[in-house]
């Protein structure tokens, strides 16, 4: 429901008729590298699991990743089998015979340069993404197309959802975090709105949306993620809060993974 | 606690008071009311003084006073802000009544000296400081956004008093956030001052008589809110006379009518205004849909009962509706009513017994067939109280009283149609009852030395009906605790000193200091960011304690120049205790326990406050310049270390001139500059499932831009004719156009999506504006 601070921005926006928005340059000021943590364990043999490992950059620096090289990365399902995970490319980690599965938990393990990095994850019953349906929505003044899953989330409350859409194959950056406070054991039909204009869906585009079921700690990750360190002047500045242990931010979870796709009529 | 008990606690108070010459030497009183002679309103904190004497006071909230004087014969000088003073010669032998009409202060340019009333509330005399007092007839000139006369934007100008934001009528006191002022019209409490996100305030200038500003040193019989007072009179009517008057502006009509229901004894007054808009925006095809309008209402009625009895009425509904495609609605308003009477017992004795209610709601929906889903909040007040003024003797003035509020909070319910995605859930309701008994003692021990001793105890009861929480650090619920409706959970007391000492040095300049404890029950849980309609407010529970402040400030006051100019200097020193902050990630939306979504810490800040007022001439206006800094240290945040408020700036001042050129034309202009606020930019960035996430690493430690904007406007008196006056008022707010940042944000480039772009939002860049008003 950040929507509606969002609403409220935009009628505050258009109010103020004579707003204006420009480009500006700061001084800013930089800290050293901090470790970054992007994890994940999944149900899916396409995708896999895989641990990208980074350091933090100068934020007008390219959004290209500074990738941690040579840490030792092992994943343990719960008190058995050990995983260790290679590096296959600068940064990222992985070990393809590693296949979550629903109500194990993992255990992630990090050595590098001589700090420790642990975090665990279990990966929770996957609710089925039923479908995907295209709806028009109001945008002040005009109607624009969005998309929006149909998904039954199952009765008893600690069912957490994290989507993400792509349109055209290209990742659009906002985070749709949701637990199942108000919408228990409820057909959920919420659309998925997105920020930016430069997005708006034309006719034709092909829209991916995934579907991780996820735990409680990777739920307030990705909405803390989005409610504070967005760079949004909406959002509270903080870090989000991080499930790994160690001097390090970021998160592992062990999420499942489900993806529809439809095509803008 | 009854109230037999706590009159006879404040008598046995009142006698260990320095009074002790109470029974000793035979005094007589000259008491009465002070009104204005053209419209029968009467007058708050008029001045009766009496001549070749140090003695003398002030009326009250009603215009009524009473000073005890030893047999004699006096020159009573009675004057008022604007007003013709008037002497009289008083031969006391016994108890006397004396009720004033002042005649309106001449302003015809004839006389160069246009008034030496023409002053701030502020005194060199007494030993009340850290006050500001601003009357709508000051205001009138001082230009403003949108021409549209609000006496919260114009205080901003004051030193101490600084702006939430651009064309923002929320306000920082000293430090504090904008829920730690007490808003209060007619005595009842305001819980949400602003129209349309700030930009207007809820109070109708055409309905409000004036405003005191209590920044420090507040009088025992305000309490509750830990930075300011701002207590907003509403005119009672004209006894004299029906009168119309209104005005049309860019934004908003106005419309007031006053009259006598009996001359002399009994009045009314209705006013209303509503903003228009939305008219423009449904003449277009494409916003036509589109809701964005807010109306207020504000009435009056006084009736004297009596010689000794006066009643009155008074009452305040607002509300904002903003729409868009009728798919999303939301509204809020706030409803208030006071029943006052005035009893006086004797010459000595006045008593205002009082009934308030008051209440603020808002409700949000959606509506979109599938998902139909209404929000709503709600708070709501009961008051009652009671405050006697009693004066001793010519030396020794008694406040005395008594307040019992109880609130009703419905924090957040959630309904929705069949097909929607949610399950309605209706949160627990909160009912706390908040009680004070004050005392305070105005001591003139000579002619110099002014005292002011004051106590207030408050209480607050935490009761029962619903579910209450027992939160560990990390904010996780250890467990539930259900209390039946009407058992108490919890109860605090606070005891709260009130203590101000006011040196004439001689009799152009004085110096003052006073010690402040106030404490804070209710509290608006708003970010970081700022306020904004849907902020809830949350009571002190068995978690989130009453917030506490201790200020410490001394000041230095001077005529100079025959009264010519005034100049003011202010220290302060405030500690605050208990205040709260968002936990990171918190979800306040409808969360069953708003506290773990909670962190508490402490708050500082200091300061000093300059003021040069140019009182007489055909040049008014002031000069007023505030040196502050101003911390926060709350566990969970910026590492337990202190850090910048949000609302700390460095430097702020303000100019503002009016020059009467013609008696057409007056011209006026007001400059501001301020350090920017403090802001958290990001340190770092990286990159997590693909998304560009920021990296921050202390609260804060920015600034945005500083902010600065200069304003004109021009009030063209247009002919008189026998009982019309008109006029038409030209502004330009922002004349330079400065591009004020209301917001930066850091995201990708739109067209480079590899790389950072930071934006800057402004809102305000050359706002014309002309509106029409008139009186007949």
């Amino acid at each position: 429901m950040k929507n509606i601070h969002s609403i409220i921005y935009i009628a505050l926006l258009v109010f103020g008729l004579s707003s204006c928005e420009k480009v500006i340059d700061l001084n800013l000021n930089t800290t050293d590298p901090i470790v970054v943590v992007d994890a994940q364990v999944t149900n899916s043999l396409t995708i896999g699991s895989i641990v990208k490992l980074s350091y933090t950059n100068k934020v007008k620096s390219d959004n290209s990743v500074l990738p941690l090289l040579g840490a030792i990365v092992t994943i343990q399902e719960d008190n058995g089998t050990v995983y260790s995970l290679p590096e296959v490319t600068k940064g990222n980690y992985q070990n393809i015979g590693l296949v979550g599965t629903t109500g194990k938990t993992y255990h992630l393990k990090v050595v590098t340069n001589g700090i420790t990095l642990t975090a665990s994850s279990t990966m929770p019953i996957m609710v089925n993404l039923d479908s995907l349906v295209v709806e028009a929505f109001p945008n002040f003044g005009k109607t624009v197309k969005v998309v929006t899953p149909f998904y039954n989330d199952p009765k008893g409350f600690g069912n957490n959802y994290n989507l993400t859409m792509f349109k055209n194959g290209k990742l659009i950056k906002d985070i749709f975090a949701y637990d199942d406070l108000f919408i228990d054991g409820k057909k959920v039909t919420f659309p998925l709105i997105y920020s930016r204009e430069e997005n708006e869906f034309k006719k034709g585009d092909i829209i991916d949306v995934v579907m991780n079921c996820v735990d409680y700690a990777n739920y307030k990750y990705w909405f803390s993620l989005s409610q504070s360190s967005t760079g949004s002047p909406q959002a509270v500045p903080d870090n989000p809060i991080s499930n790994i242990k160690g001097k390090a931010i970021g998160v592992f979870g062990a999420n499942t993974y489900q993806k529809r796709t439809i095509v803008i009529p | 606690m009854t109230i037999r008990k706590t009159m006879k606690a404040l008598l046995l108070l009142s006698l260990f008071s320095p009074a002790q010459k109470i029974f000793g030497q035979k005094n007589y009183t000259i008491s009465g009311s002070i009104k204005s002679k053209n419209n029968g309103e009467s007058i708050i904190g008029a001045s009766i003084k009496v001549l070749n004497s140090h003695f003398g006071t002030t009326t009250n909230e009603y215009g009524f006073y009473s000073i005890s004087l030893v047999p004699n014969t006096y020159q009573i000088v009675y004057s008022a802000l604007g007003k013709t003073p008037d002497t009289l010669l008083i031969n006391l032998a016994s108890n006397i009544e004396k009720n004033i009409s002042l005649l309106e202060a001449n302003y015809e340019l004839s006389s160069v000296t246009v008034t030496s009333s023409k002053s701030s509330g502020r005194s060199i005399t007494g030993s009340q400081m850290g006050i500001e007092k601003l009357s709508v007839h000051e205001a009138k000139n001082i230009p403003v956004i949108f021409g549209e006369k609000d006496l919260l934007k114009t205080i901003q100008l004051l030193p101490g008093i600084k702006p939430a934001g651009d064309g923002n009528s929320g306000i920082f006191v000293r430090g504090g956030s904008t829920d730690q002022n007490q808003i209060i019209l007619d005595e009842a409490n305001i819980y949400n001052a602003a129209h349309l996100f700030g930009f207007f305030s809820t109070f109708n200038s055409d309905a409000i008589k004036d405003i005191a500003v209590y920044k420090g040193g507040m009088p025992a019989q305000y309490g509750g809110r830990l930075s300011s007072v701002l207590d907003v009179r509403m005119n009672e009517g004209n006894n004299q006379n029906t009168s119309v008057s209104g005005s049309l502006g860019l934004i908003s009509a106005k419309l007031n009518v006053e009259g006598p229901l009996q001359k002399n004894k009994s009045s009314f007054l209705i006013s209303g205004r509503r903003t228009y808009a939305d008219m423009f925006l449904k003449m277009d095809q494409q916003y036509k849909d589109n809701q964005l309008y807010f109306y207020d209402f504000n009435a009056k009625l006084n009736y004297e009962l009596g010689k000794k009895d006066k009643l009155y009425l008074s009452g305040y509904f607002g509300k904002d509706f903003l729409g868009f495609n009728n798919q999303f609605t939301t509204n809020w308003g706030n409803g208030t009513g006071t029943l006052r009477w005035n009893h006086i017992f004797n010459s000595r004795l006045f008593l205002n017994t009082s009934l308030i209610f008051s209440n603020y709601n808002y409700e949000f929906k959606v509506k979109n067939g599938t998902n139909d889903i209404k929000i709503f909040s709600q708070i709501r007040d009961w008051n009652l109280k009671q405050d006697y003024q009693y004066s001793i003797n010519n030396t020794n003035n008694l406040r005395f009283g008594w307040s019992s509020i109880y609130h009703i909070i419905r924090p957040g319910e959630i309904t929705g149609n069949a097909t929607s995605s949610i399950n309605d859930k209706i949160q627990d309701k909160r009912y706390s009852c908040e009680n004070a008994v004050y005392a305070s003692n105005m001591f003139k021990p000579n002619k110099n030395l002014n005292i002011t001793l004051g106590v207030r105890l408050s209480s607050f009861d935490v009761l029962g009906g619903g579910k209450f929480f027992n939160i560990d650090d990390k904010g996780n619920i250890k467990d539930t605790i259900n209390y039946p409706t009407g058992e108490v959970v919890k109860t605090y007391y606070n005891l709260e000193p009130r203590v101000s000492i006011g040196y004439m040095l001689n009799t152009n300049a004085s110096i003052k200091a006073a010690y402040t404890r106030n404490a804070q029950y209710m509290h608006q849980i708003t970010n970081s960011n700022g306020a904004n309609p849907l902020d809830k407010w949350a009571s002190t529970s068995n978690i989130i304690k009453p917030q506490i402040s201790d200020q410490f400030s001394m000041g230095y006051y001077a005529n100079i120049l025959q009264n010519a100019y005034e100049f003011t200097a202010e220290v302060y020193y405030k500690e605050m205790e208990n205040v709260l902050d968002y936990r990171n990630g918190a979800d306040l939306f409808l969360n069953e326990s708003v506290e773990a979504q909670l962190l508490f810490g402490k708050g500082r800040a200091y300061g000093i406050e300059f003021m040069l007022k140019k009182k007489t001439g055909k040049l008014t206006g002031w000069v007023s310049y505030t040196l502050s800094k101003t911390e926060r240290k709350i566990n969970g945040i910026n590492n337990n270390q202190w850090y910048n408020a949000t609302q700390d700036r460095t430097h702020d001042i303000s100019i503002v001139g009016i020059y009467q050129l013609s008696k057409k034309w007056t011209l006026s202009g007001n400059f501001v500059f301020y350090t920017g606020s403090a802001v958290t930019f990001p340190t770092g960035k990286y990159q997590v499932n693909g998304q560009t996430a920021y990296y921050y690493n202390s609260r804060n430690a920015d600034r945005m831009p500083n902010y600065h904007r200069l304003d004109f406007s021009a009030t063209m008196q247009l002919k008189k004719r026998k009982k019309w006056t008109k006029e038409l008022v030209f502004g330009l707010y922002n004349v330079y156009g400065r591009e004020n940042a209301f917001a930066i944000n850091f995201k990708d480039n739109k067209n480079n999506p590899n790389s950072t772009e930071i934006s800057q939002t402004s809102l305000f860049r050359w706002i014309p504006s002309i509106s029409y008003n008139f009186k007949f």
